[in-house]
């Protein structure tokens, strides 16, 4: 019942222009009220204070500002140039780029968050130079931030691997090939929109054209080189990495001499206001966590269902619409939590690896973050592209059928997840 | 009522300057701990329970700022395409439920504020102290939204975003 | 009715399946008037919430550290000192002294809460060790090593004053950083390198001994004192024989978690603990010279030790 009033409050709120930021805490509310808390209003603001204070967030608003930075000293311009003259003479070259960055990004950071706060901006803005729609390059940018949390490092996946009592290691080693094929299946769609849509391909670029192009472009390259390097020799932890972003791009702003002070004091501001937004959000699902969890809405869900099955194929199919249902309102590691350990013992029951189980639960709850009612990265999108929220979520629909042709390949080829893992460590 | 806009306009400047040094600090304290380091090998260990707190202050602050400036995300799928009287019934609710949260958490602050008065960790100050931003601004969102209550009676209802192109 | 109980545990781990038997009991105890309803992993939020809401009354339950009530009373922080007992025993009679329960009396003022039975009665886990990439075997293999802890500023100290280089990172990053290095050593209860996977980047263990750990069932005061003597009497059964249970099942498989940690790989090191203990009383000699240890503290220690 609660669950019902939850959801449903939070669909009419949201349909009657209640603003996002509000709605979500308020149909969490509801629940209160439902459920009979409706006099402990204090559980309300201590959720949303519970839900800001996140040490795992932190990165966020550093990898905000190294993004906003990057784009006022011109370093947009530099990297759409490099792209254009590797992928450009490409069919939708650009879109490919923006695939690709976000891996390259993904190793960097386990957030996809964090990739859209920092890549976003220059994405979006180089697609839309560049004629893209901007619904379609705001939308792509949105879809390709899930491959973070599946590429290694992956916070989502040190909390499964905890919960589930398995190898960090060996669950980032099968995250890496999923993570491409994620992104390969989107290279393949963006191929085919490419045939129908007239998305612009660029003639080929002289020799003397991608030697300038390199050079100057070379500064974009090499920051999360630095970041990697950083990271990989134990200097940053993830979290700090943002912030030798974020010096990175000052630094190149002070070589460039495009960084007055007013420029520096609004991509602050910027950052600010962005990473606030993006916060109160997830302070807001989380008051809506919580009252779910209370009530236990989760389990009773699972519990209705997973008795309807009997073999290995249709538990499998069941847990990915599950999974996928559940993303709409929630986000992926507090479902996580939440559902992983009633769903591990019919997992081991139908002999399925709980490293593929893993890989597969996180890549079909980070979905949500492209899903409405409640998904971060379309909110986040929205309020930085001011793209309403429900053309962002039609451009997003048809993104999700590669995404998903990759989950379901990943749900019923063990080996796509398991070999590499395998290889490493052994059996 | 140009003096009340004006006086909102100046508290949200100010507010911004305030979430701009938190962050400044933030990334300036950051970047000096990791230098140091790599360099010397010593940590300064606050560094990063005060990052937290400089975090929740700034999305507290914030927090005003996009309401001030409509930088929240509303949806008008349904709402553009009802009859006027709708509309304002629609807008009514809108306003209705964003300060029933409002109310919500000014009304829990005192309460909050008695229960959480232990010091936290490394940082010294009371656990409270992470909320009091959340509660300024709760208070200016509350006559922001409140002042914006004749524009649904004027128009259709203005939502939060801005129009496309504005940027 | 129902009660809702709160835990970091998970339901598979010891502690976990201790919370299960607790709830157990108390049902078959009370013929089914309490039925406890345990949220594992920490789903209902952080600890500093969850104890906002069981002084409210929204759960009735909570386990956790005894050490975490010294967010009623600062005195209590200093219970999980490390490196001051030789072991469980000590600090069961230096937790039962009249200055510890005078604390625990107060934090439960303060807080709305009730602490079920006695304060040790079940330990968190069988010990302490510090899982590192190389080898800790003397109080000089500390020095300089990059230590994981978290925020506290005792616990910080202390092992600066090891010589350790301590670095503040939360629990879920510290496989990544002993991975990549940013760190070269985590210190915790023997029970969970293993689930947290630590001795596939820290395969080298040593027992420390730091300080041991018992769980506390708080319980919302109103709730508790609502109840029938009868009723009270039952939940306080139910709590003892979880206890042994949670004894019995600790006792029963620390050696067999000590051989598989070994079949994967990882090694046990003595660490000879004399200079690290004798290090560390210059240490609280120090910090009660400058007042800041509890009244009475190092006395009630000392108390505890010799007796
Ligand atoms: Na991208
Ligand atoms: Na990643």
């Amino acid at each position: 019942m609660t669950g019902v009033v939850v959801l449903t409050s939070l669909i009419g709120f949201i349909l009657l222009g209640v603003p996002v930021s509000f709605a979500i805490p308020a149909s969490a509310f509801a629940g209160f009220i439902v459920a009979g808390w409706g006099g402990e209003w204090l559980i309300v603001t201590q959720q949303l204070l519970d839900g800001v204070n996140r040490p795992t967030l932190v990165a966020l608003p550093f990898f905000i500002f190294a993004g906003s930075l990057m784009n006022r000293i011109g370093l947009t311009d530099r990297i759409f140039n490099l792209a254009l003259a590797f992928v450009g003479h490409f069919r939708a070259g650009l879109a490919h780029v923006n695939v690709v960055a976000s891996l390259i990004f993904s190793g960097i950071s386990g957030s996809a968050t964090a990739d859209l706060a920092g890549l976003g901006q220059i994405e979006v803005q180089a697609m839309r130079k560049r004629g893209y729609d901007h619904d379609f390059a705001a939308a792509l940018t949105v879809i390709t931030s899930i491959v973070g949390p599946v590429v290694p490092p992956s916070i989502t996946l040190i909390v499964y691997a905890w919960l589930s009592n398995t190898s960090v290691a060996r669950l980032f080693l099968a995250g890496i090939i999923p993570g491409l094929m994620i992104g390969l299946a989107l290279m393949l769609f963006i191929r085919i929109t490419a045939i129908w849509r007239d998305y612009p391909q660029e003639p080929r670029m002289t020799r003397c054209q991608i030697g300038t192009a390199l050079i100057e472009g070379l500064p974009a390259l090499v920051a999360p080189m630095i970041i990697l390097v950083a990271i990989t020799f134990g200097l940053t932890t993830a979290t700090e990495a943002g912030v030798l972003a974020s010096v990175y791009a000052l630094f190149l702003g002070i070589c460039y001499r495009t960084v007055p002070a007013r420029q520096l004091w609004s991509a602050l501001t910027e950052t600010a206001t962005v990473s606030a937004f993006i916060m109160m959000i997830i302070g807001g699902s989380h008051v809506m966590s919580w009252i779910l969890t209370f009530e236990q809405v989760p389990q009773a869900i699972a519990d209705t269902v997973l008795p309807l099955v009997e073999s290995r194929a249709a538990f499998i199919l069941m847990t990915i619409a599950l999974l996928f249902v559940v993303g709409f309102f929630l986000e992926a590691t507090p479902s996580l939590i939440i559902l992983a350990p009633l769903l591990l013992p019919s997992v081991d029951e139908y002999g399925i690896d709980r490293v593929q189980f893993g890989i597969l639960a996180v890549m079909t709850l980070l979905t949500g973050i492209a899903t409405p009612p409640v998904g971060v990265g379309l909110y986040v999108m929205s309020g930085m592209t001011r793209i309403s929220l429900e053309r962002l979520s039609f451009a997003v629909l048809p993104m999700l059928l590669p995404v998903f042709i990759a989950i379901f390949l990943i749900a019923y080829v063990p080996e796509l997840s398991l070999w590499l893992p395998n290889l490493v460590m052994g059996e | 009522m140009d003096l009340l806009d004006k006086i909102l306009k100046r508290l949200r400047d100010v507010f911004v300057a305030c979430a701009n040094i938190i962050l400044a600090l933030m990334l300036v304290s950051n970047a000096v701990n990791i230098g140091w380091r790599a360099l010397v090998g010593t940590a300064f260990n606050p560094v990063f329970p005060w990052t937290v707190v400089g975090f929740v202050w700034l999305t507290f602050l914030g927090f005003y700022v996009f309401v001030h400036d409509r930088g929240d995300v509303a949806v008008d799928l349904v709402t553009s395409r009802l009859p006027r009287v709708l509309q304002r019934a629609a807008g009514v609710l809108a306003v209705g439920v964003t300060l029933t949260m409002l109310v919500i958490i000014l009304a829990t602050a005192p309460r909050l504020i008695s229960s959480q008065s232990d010091a936290m960790d490394m940082i010294g100050i009371p656990r409270f102290a992470l909320g009091i931003p959340l509660f300024v601004s709760a208070a200016l969102v509350m006559i922001v939204t409140l002042r914006r209550i004749p524009e649904i009676w004027r128009g259709p209802p203005e939502h939060y975003h801005v129009p496309e192109g504005a940027d | 009715e129902t009660w809702r109980m709160s835990t970091q545990a998970s339901s598979e781990s010891f502690e976990g399946q201790a919370i299960d038997k607790f709830a157990e009991l108390v049902e078959t105890y009370t013929d089914g008037e309490i039925e406890v309803r345990v949220y594992p992993n920490e789903q209902l939020g952080k600890l500093d919430t969850v104890m906002d809401q069981l002084g409210q009354g929204v759960i009735q339950v909570v386990s956790t550290s005894v050490a975490l009530l010294g967010r009623y009373v600062e005195a209590i922080d200093y219970t999980s000192a490390p490196f001051l007992f030789e072991d469980y025993e000590q600090w069961s009679r230096f937790m039962n002294s009249e200055l510890v329960q005078g604390w625990v009396s107060e934090a439960e003022e303060a807080g709305n809460i009730e602490v079920l039975g006695d304060v040790t009665a079940m330990p968190r886990g069988s010990y302490r060790v510090i899982a590192s990439e190389t080898p800790v075997a003397s109080l000089e293999d500390f020095d300089g090593l990059r230590v994981r802890q978290w925020s506290n500023d005792l616990m910080v100290n202390a092992w600066e004053h090891l010589g350790a280089e301590v670095r503040i990172l939360s629990w879920s990053e510290v496989y990544d950083g002993l991975n990549r290095g940013l760190i070269q050593a985590v210190t915790s209860p023997i029970e969970l390198i293993e689930p947290q996977k630590f001795y596939e980047v820290a395969p080298n263990i040593s027992r420390t001994n730091e300080y041991p750990q018992a769980l506390a069932f708080l319980v919302n005061k109103d709730t508790m004192e609502g109840l029938s003597p009868e009723m009270q009497e039952a939940v306080e059964r139910a709590h003892a024989e979880a206890s042994t249970f949670m004894e019995d099942l600790l006792d029963a498989n620390v050696e067999e978690i000590v051989t598989t940690l070994e079949s994967e790989g990882a090694t046990f090191v003595d660490l000879d603990l004399g200079p690290v203990v004798e290090r560390m009383d210059g240490f609280y000699q120090e910090l009660d010279a400058a007042g800041e240890l509890p009244d009475g503290f190092l006395d009630a220690v000392a108390a505890a030790r010799t007796e």
